[in-house]
């Protein structure tokens, strides 16, 4: 029940007493017609109040209740001089309390408190203050003690309902209260509603990008997995590589100590060469000592001997040659001698060399060993990484799917 | 359209109450021929015994009000001609909370 609603009721009950109030207005004239009243005045009277009740309509809701109280009222006053000379006068007067309960239903105090001052006004006026000016022989006390009487009994009422209306007001004003609070509260809760609706599109959203990220990661990763892997295979074969090259230097190590003892070989066959030109170089200047020995018996000998020394001279140059050639073989020997030393030590520089390039190998192994297996290491790391993107994927697709299926009780909460 | 003044309304009602209750007192009306009548006349003209003596009639009873007497021995139109303003039937003279007329 809002303000609209209790200004909406307040205006059915003026409506509705309004209708009393018209309804009533042949009470006085029929009562003037059977009892033998004033009937004319009393038509009048009542067509009077009967416009003003009718009038009322047209007057701001606030004074309405007013203008009907005292049309009420009114017809009471009708109906109580309708009666006048009559026995049941005073018996008429019952009107008046229940007129005032009728006034009471349209919840306004001023209406109430009117009616009770023209009630009060009246009797005052005409209960007594005229009489005791008009009527010499009138028992005042008699006459004052039942209008304050009366006066008593339409206080009376008057305050009980007046304390009625106060409650039912109280009453209303604390269920106006209430409802506004119930709408507060309505409306906290409609607000609560798409806060948390809002929530929902927003968690949807991010458990939709969640899941199109852990997508991209789970592929990034599977193809980082498979470079991975592919490295670590790369590694391996590399690692193989590295052992072929290994042997092969181990081998080439064979070689250069075959080479060295082949040198060495070589040395010693010049040693022997050497020693075999020496006894050819002996021999050829025996051979022209014999020559020459050859030549001076031949000039000995004379002409006799000319051939000879002919011949002698001949073994002579050859013998010369011999040693001519003997030299030059010495020479070459030993260049060659000094070669194969130079080529030893070359041979020796080669080893070596070969030896340092197998530690490096050697080295360069065990390094891709360690590749291959961090390789390996990490690719079964990436592919536990790839499990559990999968997984993160399948528990944010089970949230969607609660989040989903939650929505129709949120709307009914 | 509520724009219409209440005050003249409610004289209006003021005012039908008014005269349904002054109405009440013409059933006391007496008759032109009536022995006994309760003269009400203005208290500035000598109050009301001064009017029935002016037409001539006399006062009835020992006890008087303020503005009305009961009087004999003259005609209504006597009494009216003295200065009364209106007379009543002693006898059917009607009051809200009186049980009965003296």
């Amino acid at each position: 029940m809002s303000t609209d609603d209790t200004t909406s009721s307040k205006e059915s009950a003026i409506a509705l007493t309004r209708k009393v109030a018209m309804g009533m207005s042949p009470i006085a004239p029929i009562a003037a017609f059977l009892v033998g009243g004033n009937l004319t005045a009393e038509l009048i009277a009542a067509s009077a109040l009967l416009a003003v009740a009718f009038a009322s309509n047209r007057v701001a809701v606030k004074s309405q209740a007013v203008v009907l109280a005292v049309v009420l009222i009114g017809q009471c006053v009708a109906f109580t001089s309708a009666f006048a000379g009559h026995p049941w006068q005073l018996d008429s007067h019952m009107l008046f309390f229940a007129v005032l309960a009728i006034i009471a239903t349209m919840g306004s105090i001023p209406a109430l408190l009117a009616g009770v001052a023209v009630t009060a006004g009246h009797h005052l006026a005409f209960g007594l203050l005229a009489p005791s000016l008009v009527f010499p022989s009138l028992e005042m006390m008699d006459a004052l003690g039942r209008v304050v009487f009366h006066a008593a009994i339409v206080i009376f009422e008057a305050a009980i309902l007046l304390w009625s209306m106060a409650r039912s007001q109280k009453a209303e004003a604390l269920i106006i209260s209430g409802r506004e609070e119930l709408s507060k509260s309505a409306a906290a809760a409609e607000e609560a509603q798409v806060e948390a609706e809002a929530a929902r599109e927003q968690a949807l959203e991010v458990a939709a990008r969640t899941r199109k990220e852990g997508q991209k990661a789970a592929v990034a990763v599977e193809e980082i997995s498979a470079a991975a892997s592919a490295a670590a295979d790369t590694a391996g074969n590399a690692r193989t590589v590295v052992e072929q090259t290994r042997s092969y230097a181990e081998g080439s190590g064979d070689v250069v100590n075959r080479a060295m003892d082949a040198m060495a070989a070589i040395k010693t066959s010049s040693a022997e060469i050497d020693t075999i030109i020496t006894v050819i170089d002996e021999i050829a200047r025996q051979t022209d000592l014999l020559a020459l020995n050859a030549a001076v018996e031949s000039a000995r000998a004379g002409e006799a001997g000319r051939g000879f020394a002919v011949v002698a001279q001949e073994v002579r140059k050859l013998a010369q040659r011999s040693a001519d050639a003997s030299q030059q073989i010495r020479n070459l020997v030993t260049t060659s001698s000094e070669q194969v030393s130079e080529g030893v030590e070359l041979v020796g520089e080669t080893g070596e060399a070969l030896n340092q390039i197998l530690g490096a190998v050697s080295e360069l192994s065990e390094l891709m060993s360690g590749i291959a297996e961090n390789a390996k290491q990490q690719s079964e790391g990436l592919n536990q990484v790839s499990v559990a993107i999968s997984q993160i994927d399948t528990i944010s697709e089970d949230d969607t799917r609660q989040t989903i299926t939650s929505r129709p009780s949120l709307a009914l909460a | 359209m509520r724009n219409l003044n209440p005050a003249p309304l409610l004289a209006l009602g003021l005012i039908a109450i008014l005269f349904a209750e002054l109405a009440s007192v013409a059933v006391a009306a007496v008759p032109d021929d009536a022995e006994l009548v309760l003269v009400v006349s203005p208290p500035w003209r000598g109050g009301p015994e001064a009017i029935v003596a002016a037409a001539g009639g006399s006062v009835v009873g020992p006890t008087n009000a303020p503005l009305a007497v009961v009087a004999t021995d003259a005609t209504p139109a006597a009494f009216k001609d003295a200065g009364a303003w209106f007379l009543l039937d002693p006898k059917n003279v009607p009051f809200l909370c009186a049980t009965e007329t003296p």
